[in-house]
């Protein structure tokens, strides 16, 4: 698969799991919250998703995006 | 948000630092607009430089003045007062900026490319371009630019007033030409004069090399107020201690739908509010205004990357650890607290005054002050980009078909004179403020903004990518787009009544989904029906369109 189109799916899969449904699959629950590493899972899980996407739109700058002008 | 320095308890005093630190920032705004002016007299396209700065913005300028744009005194005070109050969930509101940040390059580098060649302004010009002009796409699309323009304007500038009364909590009332006013209308007066004078005389520069000082400014605040909080429980290990063993799980998980912040509506934020903010009249003009395909590259990564951080490592710190610090009140409304009696957005004030001094010394309250001062800058940094963008939809979607034989420099000073007469008028709102009625309609109007906004897309995306619609299609989905909007609360209030099965339906919705989304799903399906109906532009056109938007051309 071409680097563009894979950047695209990887980025659209972080846009649904991310903030989507995926986030309530992790939190655990009201009464036992998951706590990873000493830090609650879900801020764990907003800082992982965002280093995913900001990694799409980086690399797609620099590598896919061409300056034509 | 426009309470959110109402406050009850009288924190430290700050000496004279306030005054000191606004007029140092107050100057510097005034300086740019002077440096702007004298910049834009060298310029032989009067309404080209005065609206896009000559179309040669490069990337520290772009990448700023669309952060600056972006924000708003939202993003420093009413997201921590949410994240006090939600807890983690409201921290995936963040993931909308690498959406924005896709956005600036893939919709804005097409907006540019095609602003330069074909010589446009304002979103309007474009899409009248490509449909075919005619009055009801004209006025359609300046609606829906005004919608959200004309709300912000007024709400920043009543924001600015109280945080002028919050930044000078000692003075109730100074005596300005003779009469006795308070502080907060002061602050309304005074900030839309700056505002005024350095959009007026120096245009899109003068706005945009301002933002770039109120960004650096805003950025700054809100990496140090992470500082400030992780300092306050003991380091970044027992930050995250404290948060994980002392606050109910409740703050630590996603709520279910139909609860706030729930899965689903953080979902359809993410994806479709940040575009809405991202094609709003203010954003569109800076892609215009960028001076080549690597400016909008390099700011989309500046985007992506430096604003989150800011959120993520920064002020969403402070809402949460803000939590651990303040245990909440209940109002008798049933509404939380700070104690003392302080709406939540003021956590982040709270947090500053408490634990600068003691991190930063002396340091320290020159520091809140400048962080004060910062809270007004993303206010003013708001207000006055939309100011300049609504006086060029004004001015070229309104007055330019009125009067087609009108000069450039005519126009530029019809532009001016609309900033003067909208800056009064929303100061005026705002001094009268209170329960007004127009107040409360505007305030209702806001809530919808970026909803309304959000209707521009999908001709947007037609124009840019498919070129398959209409321009009935496009008249008739933007149409049905912006009336679909207006059911939803809290304008569907005041539209269809209190009570009623539809005002029901779209409350329920509005707790499901972002109301952007619903308008665009109806937008979106009236304009492919339409079009089908009717014919396109013709093809040479169409194929003459998309040339000019093709790479290299």
């Amino acid at each position: 698969m071409d680097k563009g189109p894979l950047l695209t799916v990887i980025f659209l899969v972080a846009l649904v799991l991310g903030p989507g449904p995926g986030a309530t699959l992790i939190d655990g629950t009201r009464e036992a919250p998951n706590i990873w590493f000493g830090i609650p899972a879900l801020y764990l899980w907003v800082v992982f998703w965002f280093l995913v996407m900001a990694a799409c739109i980086v690399t797609a700058a620099l590598t896919v995006w061409k300056d034509a002008d | 948000m426009l309470e959110f320095l109402a406050t009850t308890e009288t924190p430290p005093s700050l000496g004279a630092w306030p005054y000191i630190v606004l007029t140092f920032y107050l100057v510097g705004l005034l300086s740019l607009g002077v440096i702007s002016l004298l910049r834009s007299r060298r310029a032989d396209q009067a309404e080209t430089d005065y609206y896009l700065a000559g179309r040669g913005q490069g990337v520290m300028v772009t990448s700023l003045t669309i952060m600056a744009t972006y924000f708003s005194g939202f993003a420093i005070l009413t997201f921590p007062g949410w994240i006090y109050e939600g807890g983690i969930a409201p921290m995936l509101y963040a993931l909308n900026l690498p959406v924005a940040a896709a956005a600036i390059y893939l919709l804005g580098n097409r907006i540019r490319r095609i602003g330069r060649k074909r010589g446009y302004i304002t979103p309007a010009d474009m899409i009248t371009d490509y449909y075919g002009d005619s009055p009801w796409v004209r006025i359609l699309v300046a609606l829906t630019g005004a919608l959200y323009v004309i709300p912000y304007v007024v709400m920043q500038v009543k924001a600015g007033g109280l945080l002028a009364d919050g930044l000078f909590r000692e003075v109730e009332q100074i005596t300005m030409f003779g009469q006795q006013v308070s502080m907060e209308d002061f602050g309304v007066c005074a900030l839309s004069l700056v505002t005024v004078v350095y959009v007026i005389i120096g245009g899109m520069r003068s706005v945009a090399w301002t933002d770039v000082m109120q960004g650096i400014i805003l950025l700054t605040a809100m990496l140090l107020s992470g500082i400030a909080v992780i300092y306050a429980l003991e380091g970044p290990s027992g930050y995250f201690s404290k948060v994980s063993s002392e606050l109910s799980g409740e703050l630590l998980t996603v709520a279910e739908a139909p609860g706030k912040h729930n899965a689903w509506k953080l979902l359809t934020f993410c994806a479709f509010a940040s575009l809405a903010s991202i094609i709003q009249p203010a954003q569109w003009m800076r892609f215009y205004a960028a001076r080549d395909s690597a400016t909008l590259r390099r700011s989309a990564i500046a985007f992506s990357t430096i604003l989150p951080i800011c959120f993520i490592f920064g002020v969403f710190l402070v809402g949460l650890g803000g939590r651990v610090l303040y245990e909440p009140i209940e109002a008798a409304n049933g509404a939380l607290r700070l104690p003392g009696g302080d709406k939540t957005d003021q956590v982040l004030i709270h947090v500053i005054q408490d634990y600068f001094p003691v991190i930063f010394g002396g340091i320290g309250v020159i520091l809140v002050s400048l962080i004060l001062v910062a809270v007004m800058a993303a206010s003013m940094s708001t207000a006055d980009s939309n100011l300049h963008a609504l006086s060029a939809v004004a001015t070229r979607d309104i007055y330019r078909p009125l009067r087609p034989k009108s000069s450039e420099g005519e126009r530029a000073w019809i532009g001016r004179i609309v900033i003067i007469v909208a800056t009064l008028a929303a100061a005026r709102i705002a001094i009268v403020g209170g329960s007004s009625e127009i107040l409360n309609t505007i305030t209702a109007f806001f809530g919808l903004a970026m909803a309304f906004s959000a209707q521009m897309l999908p001709i947007t995306v037609d124009l840019l990518f498919f070129r398959r619609g209409s321009r009935a299609g496009a008249i008739a989905g933007l149409a049905a787009g912006l009336l679909t909007v207006c059911l939803f609360p809290p304008l569907g209030k005041m539209i269809l009544g209190e009570t009623g099965s539809l005002l029901e339906g779209t409350s329920n919705l509005k707790a499901l989904f972002d109301v952007g989304m619903c308008g665009i799903i109806v937008n979106t399906l009236v304009f492919a029906f339409v079009s089908r109906l009717s014919s396109p532009p013709d093809k040479a056109h169409r194929e003459a369109f998309a040339r000019d938007l093709r790479a290299g051309s």
